[in-house]
């Protein structure tokens, strides 16, 4: 049986990179065009190269989106960037417009073609249409239960890509034009400005609802941690991450936290006591509630994010390990967040098991005695008996 | 010549409205459409008789439990007099083909995922001859695919434009949230001063545009087949359908929609 896939967003080289070592099998990116987060920084024809190059040494996978829906003028320099593509030897293309198909097919381009979610691909028929279509993987609508999941794959037979983490649309992908309508931002060429996360005031006819709690679209973002053995079990061949536009930590601790769940399934040691771990652990590195929609039942009031714009910015990152000096026993660090001698930490990353200390001794880059850490980006060693790596993560204990 | 297709707001309307001068009537079919204020059950479809070109709506994303429903509905559709089917889903499509559907003709309608000569050109590829395009581009970009691709076009030139839908009950969720009942009534968001017509059906939440009225460009507009003139939440449209059918220009300023507002998508480089 082939092991599912863990999929990872990344913004950058250095996310990508991140991710590969804490766990993903494949990053999704976007090149400068043609991506639907258009404001993201997104990676250069070079940086995509270097991306394919780093993860084919680890035997590991790039697929770059291709997924806006394309207008007339979008077209010019596509093909180009399609054979450039194909040169650099990405793993897949995540298309929406089934026009770039046509331009794969017609130009004889060696690209694999995965269908993104922004099509709202919901059932057999759809699926299959694309997989006769010549796609290799088709990303599942994300409105669909377990069983139809179940279904489509028994079915069909092709490989079928479903989120497991991350903020969710609220209209079905693709069938959105509020931002285009509010703010003349594209939403469907990666201009999203999000306009079901603003409040609305909700009318009878010309009456005013009154409550204290004002009308939104938004929904809570989605978390599968829960339903992780269940997604492996039903057929799913790669689990996706959103969030091309998050932070490092963000990235790192989603992604070592789903790839730890995922191997604990598949060595039959996933037991609640460690999901519920699991699920402090990505409920922490969250800045909004995260449920679970339309897998296990529809959804109902409480997937709703009616608590107004109260998102509290993550301050756990206290620290990234640089070194770590195996004489003196010091981690050598890089600051992220305030933290201070006395507090108790833990330390996780890609090749060690988490673990917690107190922070005793800690000096600056010159080998004063300091009690904070108060400085974004200050060098700081701290005194810790237990060997630590490059990478390795410092945040506030869970 | 254009001819001039109406979406009526209420079933009981139709019958008035077919004795208009009017070229064909979009039917919403219960369950499988949505973004309407009634759906007709598939016999009330069939049944109705008119001269008027007969068009059925069935634009829901469809799950696999609406499959069996879609065969069978096709099947029939195939042997009544209705012309054209708007769809969203690819499913209509393959199931067209696979059940050798060959009497009625399909209209690609999927509101913003096409919209460029392309993708027409790819949908014109499977043999689909027709396109509702896209409401969210300019009229220089809609002649641009008029007149680089076979597809003969609608477009809505009278109407509100559908921005968002959900299949989630969101009307619903948030009034038992907050404790209320949900009123048998119109709904509206505010933010601001826009006021938006929103919507709770079986089968999505719909949140729409201010309305669109073409009128005053509509001597630009030969070029598009066929005019849409969508009367979802909105009462009065006999006089609506005159001017539209008599081409009669007035004084006043509506919205146009993306007419000819093109959007942008990149904030920054």
């Amino acid at each position: 049986m082939k092991k599912i896939e863990l999929l990872s967003p990344a913004g950058d080289l250095n996310r990508l990179k991140l991710a590969f070592l804490y766990g993903a099998d494949a990053c999704y990116i976007g090149g400068r065009d043609y991506s639907l987060r258009a404001n993201a920084n997104n990676f250069s024809l070079e940086e995509i190269e270097e991306a394919c190059n780093f993860a084919h040494k680890l035997n590991k996978k790039v697929y770059v989106t291709v997924n806006i829906v394309f207008q007339n003028e979008d077209y010019d320099g596509i093909l180009e960037y399609l054979k450039k593509l194909e040169r650099i030897k990405v793993d897949a293309l995540i298309i929406s417009d089934p026009s770039i198909i046509k331009i794969i097919k017609d130009n004889k381009l060696n690209l694999n073609i995965h269908i993104s979610t922004q099509f709202s691909s919901a059932n057999t028929e759809v699926v299959k249409f694309f997989k006769e279509l010549g796609a290799e993987r088709v990303v599942l609508a994300r409105e669909l239960s377990k069983e139809e999941i179940k279904e489509i794959i028994d079915k069909v037979g092709i490989e079928v890509e479903t989120f497991i983490h991350g903020a969710m649309c609220s209209s079905y992908s693709g069938r959105c034009i509020l931002s285009n309508y509010f703010t003349n931002r594209d939403a469907n060429r990666g201009g999203c400005a999000q306009i079901c996360r603003w409040d609305f005031d909700l009318y009878e006819e010309d009456v005013l609802v009154e409550s204290d709690i004002k009308f939104t679209m938004a929904c809570k973002d989605l978390s599968m941690i829960e339903h992780i053995g269940e997604m492996i079990d039903i057929g799913i061949s790669s689990l996706k991450v959103e969030g091309r536009m998050r932070s490092n930590y963000y990235v790192a601790t989603v992604i070592n936290t789903y790839r730890k769940a995922i191997d604990d399934y598949y060595s039959n040691n996933l037991t609640n006591e460690r999901i519920n771990y699991y699920k402090k652990v990505l409920d922490k590195v969250a800045n909004r509630d995260s449920v679970c929609h339309f897998f296990d039942k529809f959804p109902d009031k409480d997937t709703g994010y009616f608590l107004g714009r109260q998102e509290v910015s993550n301050q756990d990152f206290l620290g990234l390990v640089l070194d770590y000096d195996e004489n003196n026993n010091l981690a050598i660090i890089t600051q992220r967040n305030y933290f201070k001698k006395g507090d108790v930490v833990e330390v996780f990353g890609p090749n060690i098991e988490t673990f917690s200390f107190k922070v005793d001794k800690m000096y600056d880059e010159e080998d004063n005695l300091i009690e904070i850490a108060n400085h974004p980006e200050q060098i700081i060693k701290i005194k810790l008996d237990k060997k630590v790596y490059k990478d390795d993560i410092i945040r506030v204990k869970i | 010549m254009s001819k001039i297709i109406v979406k009526p707001n209420k079933e009981k309307d139709i019958e008035r409205i077919i004795k208009l001068d009017i070229d064909g009537i979009i039917l919403p079919l219960k369950d499988l459409s949505v973004g309407s204020s009634f759906f007709m059950s598939l016999e009330n479809i069939i049944n109705l008789k008119t001269n008027k070109e007969k068009i059925v709506l069935i634009n829901k994303i469809m799950h696999n439990k609406d499959l069996e429903l879609l065969k069978s509905v096709l099947i029939e559709l195939n042997n009544s007099d209705v012309k054209k089917i708007i769809f969203y889903d690819l499913s209509v499509y393959t199931l067209y083909k696979e059940l050798n559907i060959n009497n009625v003709e399909l209209v690609i309608g999927q509101e913003h995922l096409n919209r460029s000569i392309n993708s027409n050109d790819f949908y014109n590829s499977l043999g689909i001859k027709y396109s509702y395009i896209s409401s969210d581009i300019t009229k220089d970009e809609v002649k641009e695919i008029k007149e680089n691709t076979k597809m003969k076009l609608f477009f809505t030139v009278y109407g509100r434009l559908q921005l968002f839908c959900s299949r989630r009950y969101l009307l619903s969720n948030y009034l038992e949230y907050i404790n209320t009942n949900k009123k048998n009534c119109d709904y509206y968001i505010k933010n601001n001063d826009d006021k938006l017509y929103i919507s709770e059906e079986d089968n999505a939440t719909l949140i729409y545009s201010d309305v669109v009225n073409l009128i005053n460009k509509i001597h630009e507009l030969d070029f598009i087949d066929y005019l849409v003139l969508d009367f979802n939440n909105i009462k009065e449209y006999e006089e609506i359908i005159k001017k539209f059918k008599n081409k009669c220009k007035d004084e006043k300023e509506y919205y146009l929609g993306f007419y000819d507002i093109k959007t942008i998508y990149k904030v920054k480089k």
